[in-house]
């Protein structure tokens, strides 16, 4: 009885798995091909790092514009013959979607990250009014020559920390020439900063730099989305991927001329690498002469340097960050050259 | 034991009555309290999420989670990250998973054999989920082959010593 039955299942079983074995076992052979909802990429060269579009409407601002976008202020003359700037910059804190899906609570100077990019000329007299519109005590530091209270950094003063529905107008002259930078300076200084309060500060030097096709902005940053105080995200110009998404457009032999500062926050080194041309690097932009022809630097927090280079072909070209990790989170994009 | 003259058999009226009134005001609580009423002060000011990734398939160029929704609202599944790297992914059957709802996120990812993969994946309110892929290889599939190899083992290790010890019983007979 039970050798009949054991015989019985070993035949059952032996008849189940011939049955199985002609079944469909696509799993393991194919592939099923999706529609990628994600990325601008063509997927046919395997899949690539990236994400979809983020809502730029409901964020308020495109990186897009922001690239090509300087604030040069309400001009007018003093009496002394100096040129007067004035900027208002109002705190607002603003959720933004920087990747479809994940809003990042951000604070924000004029409802975009990164901030409006000043831009004035070696020797004007600056005034930059901040209005406290959030719920926490912030301040504008600049970068560059100052008198001790406008340094925005609490005890100088009462430009070092305005509260909550407060202003204060920062007053001085705008000095050395060069590429700099401005951010909130109140404690805890790396939250104020990494939550998005930070933009560039460009000061030209009396007469100009040498006339150049295209001028851009790019702040390279990152996101901690879950507080850990590690970047999840990474960007140029506020939302991750944008320019891999959006490749910026330039033309073969056009002079191009990038302001590249970099305020990432909880890493050590950002850096910048360019696909296929190289560039010439003003550190700071302190000097007319460039320092270095190459297509990588390595920034650390708050340096900045201005690039200048052009592309002898057309094609569609990368640009980011040579740290590979922060690319592949984010800090990637595209030039698309043509003739 | 005196015997109490009672009343009739059966409840009376007022027995009743005095039954159903706790009964009433139980009711009258169990309401207040689902209605939200009496715990308004208490809501909870951070989302609670959770998400189990309750087993992982690789299969040749893509992994897929198969993950189930274990905290009590819904959760959005918003980014998949492999190895710092943030991948395009698709969830079935939407990427807003209700309550104790299943889903598969399938990320294209070139993995090799034998390395380590951490996959981050990343909710709505950017709470971070992650599953360790200590060593990667192709998961068993459920064909032919392998059905016919558990069958093997389950003779080799229930029927044969069955059969082998049953042989004995002549042996034992005599």
């Amino acid at each position: 009885d039970f050798l009949k039955l054991g015989g019985v299942g070993l035949l059952g079983a032996g008849a189940a798995s011939a049955v199985a074995a002609t079944g469909p076992s696509s799993r393991a052979e194919t592939l099923p091909s999706r529609a990628h909802a994600h990325g601008g990429k063509h997927d046919t060269d395997g899949p690539l790092p990236g994400t979809g579009e983020v809502d730029i409407a409901r964020n308020g601002f495109d990186p897009a514009k922001v690239l090509y976008d300087f604030d040069y202020g309400t001009l007018s003359t003093l009496p002394d013959g100096r040129t007067l700037r004035e900027y208002e910059i109002t705190v607002i804190n603003k959720n933004i979607e920087i990747v479809p899906g994940i809003d990042f609570a951000a604070w924000t100077y004029n409802g975009r990250i990164p901030g409006p990019t000043l831009r004035c000329t070696e020797g004007d007299l600056i005034r930059v009014t901040l209005v406290n519109g959030s719920n926490h005590p912030h301040s504008m530091h600049f970068h560059g020559f100052h008198p001790g209270t406008m340094d925005g950094v609490p005890g100088t003063g009462p430009g070092g920390s305005v509260a909550p529905g407060e202003r204060f107008t920062y007053e001085f002259e705008a000095g050395p020439f060069g590429l700099h930078l401005y951010h909130c300076h109140v404690f805890p200084l790396a939250r104020h900063i990494a939550k998005g309060l930070y933009g560039a500060f460009i000061v030209d030097p009396p007469g100009g730099r040498p006339p150049v096709d295209q001028e851009m902005v790019m702040v390279m940053s990152g996101f901690d989305v879950d507080f850990d105080d590690v970047n999840d995200f990474y960007a140029v110009n506020g939302i991750p991927f944008y320019y891999q998404n959006h490749p910026i457009a330039i033309r073969t032999h056009e002079r191009v001329r990038i302001y590249l500062v970099n305020i990432l926050e909880f890493d050590l080194l950002n850096s910048f690498h360019l696909h296929a041309s190289f560039f010439h690097y003003y550190p700071t932009g302190t000097s007319l002469t460039p320092s270095e022809f190459t297509d990588t630097i390595i920034q650390g927090q708050a340096q900045r340097g201005i690039l200048e280079f052009s592309y002898p072909y057309p094609g569609m070209y990368m640009f980011h960050a040579h740290v590979t990790e922060f690319a592949e989170l984010g800090w990637n994009g595209m030039f698309e050259v043509t003739a | 034991m005196t015997n109490q003259t009672s009343a009739p058999a059966g409840f009376s009226g007022r027995t009743l009555l005095l039954l159903l009134v706790p009964i009433v005001l139980l009711a009258a609580v169990i309401v207040l309290f689902v209605s939200g009423t009496a715990n308004s002060g208490l809501q909870s000011a951070a989302p609670i999420e959770s998400l189990t990734v309750e087993r992982y398939v690789l299969m040749p160029g893509a992994i897929e989670l198969h993950v189930r929704n274990s905290g009590p609202q819904p959760i959005r599944i918003a980014q998949v990250i492999i190895n710092d790297a943030v991948m395009p992914f698709e969830v079935e059957p939407r990427a807003e998973l209700n309550r104790l709802e299943r889903g598969t996120v399938h990320i294209t990812y070139p993995w090799a054999v034998g390395e380590a993969y951490a996959v981050r994946v990343f909710s709505g309110n950017a709470i971070p989920f992650d599953v360790l892929i200590p060593v990667a290889f192709q998961s068993v599939q459920p064909n032919g082959r392998t059905f016919l190899a558990f069958t093997m083992i389950g003779v080799y290790v229930g029927v044969i010593p069955v059969f082998l010890g049953i042989l004995w019983f002549p042996a034992l007979r005599k």
